[in-house]
């Protein structure tokens, strides 16, 4: 019985910053989210004209994964999806992109959708979290 | 409060009592939760699985792409999963304060009791 009495004080009283809803992080959640539907947009162009704009998103990506690293261990599932979703952005999309040097109309308009109903789940989960 | 004897096991017994039903109540919700959000999923995938084969057998979409759109559900299961997890971790911290306000609202009833009794 003092087992379980202690967890809950333990949890309490040690850091738990990534359970707490984060403005910040919100504000970065939504404009990665409207940053990566620009980039899908524009794979109707070159590739090879717009690899740039590949390299950019990848590294903003990466920023923001940093950047929730930084709110601690009780954190890991908002990094974990970030991970999930630049696998799916800068590792899927991009490479396709790369391979068939410009998507199909039809294509774009599918995964503009996607990438959107991808960033709702990090969305939804810092909403939830400790106001 | 001289005088005043508090029966530590008493205690204990009821919140254990309390602390029992409101781990059951949370894990209950938890199961229905993610069975509820599987179900939306597979849903939304199998009406966007039959456009896209109609997009594919049009010649619209290459198989490269098909694939790219069919792996992002790949991933919303896996976002879905860590979803359930973010969410058990800030309720059980929620659960946390929870038990110590059960603990702290037993106790106190029980020194009232003890008090009003002596």
């Amino acid at each position: 019985m003092r087992n379980i009495l202690l967890l809950p004080i333990f949890l309490i009283l040690t850091g738990c910053a990534g359970l707490h809803y984060n403005e910040a992080s919100q504000q970065r959640n939504y404009q990665v989210r409207d940053i990566t539907i620009t980039v899908i947009d524009k794979s109707r162009e070159d590739y090879s004209q717009n690899k740039i704009f590949a390299s950019i998103l990848d590294s903003i990506y990466s920023y923001s994964i940093k950047l929730e690293g930084k709110r601690g261990k009780t954190n890991i599932p908002t990094i974990n999806m970030w991970k999930n979703v630049d696998a799916w952005v800068n590792g899927n999309f991009i490479t396709v992109w790369q391979k068939e040097n410009q998507l199909s109309d039809p294509s774009i308009d599918e995964m503009k959708k996607r990438a959107v109903r991808l960033f709702d789940y990090i969305i939804n989960l810092e909403n939830s979290k400790v106001k | 409060m001289t005088g005043v004897k508090i029966d530590i096991n008493s205690i204990l017994k009821e919140a254990r009592i309390q602390i029992n039903n409101l781990a059951s109540a949370t894990a209950s919700k938890y199961k229905d939760e993610a069975t509820a959000a599987g179900e939306r999923i597979l849903l939304s995938m199998r009406e966007d699985l039959e456009k896209w084969a109609q997009l594919y057998a049009e010649g619209r979409i290459t198989t490269e792409e098909l694939e790219l759109l069919v792996r992002s559900y790949q991933t919303e299961f896996a976002l879905a999963g860590l979803q359930m997890a973010g969410l058990a971790a800030i309720r059980v911290r929620e659960l946390g304060i929870n038990i110590l306000n059960v603990v702290i609202d037993v106790t106190l009833r029980l020194v009232a009791a003890l008090i009003a009794s002596a």
